[in-house]
């Protein structure tokens, strides 16, 4: 079968390509897309481990978990960023640079 | 762990390549595109792509999980995010990048270092050697058996989160600016 480091290297490549799209991006949904791999990235790893384990259904609770939370966490990002495009009328972050007061 | 046919093996193998130069490549042209439109429809491959890899590792049903509410409730929040946000012009919706080279850097230094620190571990060969006698209970019934017994208080909280959650993202996006009060009038 397929050793586990080749998964390994998958999920820290995905991972890290993520982290590289939230830092160099300048558009908040592309952000927002960069923060989606990232947890994409650790739910790989979670099924991959899982049928190492004791109880095989661990890692895929833990992943259906994830994935429950990536959804909340876009919704109420996607509101939060519909608010400051209200306010700033743009969604370039180098030009929301400003806090109230 | 039983032993498999020789043919599925070799399909495991030929598919996890496929779909992780999929997952990578997709994910790359996004780091390294500049068009958010089509940033957008390279995550539904994506999402796809993984998807694949959970059905390779025997979890279908998170498989389908991840279609359904990625690709079919995350995506579409963010294709309505990225409408709302642009004015409706003729023109390309693009992005730009900033700090690539450091950017970059840093994360192949990070990259390395997670490698290295992880690839020093053995695994064992032989995965799972005791495992939980589930009583030949796989599959979908299994983890929705799990997910009642041993998981029903994060399974009861995430109800309660997504509840939350719900009623804070439609009061978010409902309010209406000082500017907007004064059109309505």
């Amino acid at each position: 079968m397929i050793p586990v480091e080749n998964y390994i290297v998958l999920s820290s490549a995905l991972f890290v390509i993520g982290l590289a799209i939230v830092i160099v991006k300048k558009n908040l949904i592309v952000v927002l897309m960069g923060i989606e791999f990232m947890l994409n990235a650790s739910g790989i790893n979670f099924i991959v481990f899982s049928k190492m384990d004791k109880n095989i259904f661990t890692g895929q609770v833990f992943t259906l978990f994830i994935i429950i939370l990536a959804a909340a966490e876009a919704a109420v990002a996607l509101a939060i960023i519909l608010n400051v495009y209200r306010h700033f009328k743009t969604t370039d972050i180098d030009k929301i640079n400003q806090l109230k007061g | 762990m039983t032993t498999r046919p020789v043919p599925d093996i070799i399909m495991n193998i030929i598919l996890f390549y496929i779909l992780s130069v999929i997952i990578l490549a997709s994910a790359l042209l996004i780091l390294f595109g500049r068009n958010i439109i089509y940033s957008v429809y390279l995550l539904v491959l994506a999402f796809v792509g993984i998807a694949g890899i959970y059905i390779i590792n025997n979890a279908e049903f998170i498989a389908v999980t991840q279609i359904i509410i990625y690709a079919g409730g995350i995506l579409i929040l963010l294709v309505f995010g990225v409408m709302l946000t642009n004015r409706v012009s003729g023109d390309k919706v693009l992005t730009g990048s900033s700090n690539m080279l450091a950017a970059l850097m840093l994360c192949a230094i990070l990259f390395i270092v997670l490698l290295t620190a992880v690839l020093q571990v053995q695994f064992p060969e032989n995965p799972n050697p005791h495992p939980v006698d589930s009583g030949g209970i796989t599959g979908i019934q299994g983890l929705g058996i799990q997910l009642m017994t041993d998981f029903i208080l994060p399974f009861e909280l995430a109800g309660i989160l997504l509840l939350v959650a719900l009623i804070g993202a439609s009061f978010l996006a409902g309010k209406k600016t000082e500017s907007e009060e004064n059109d309505t009038r």
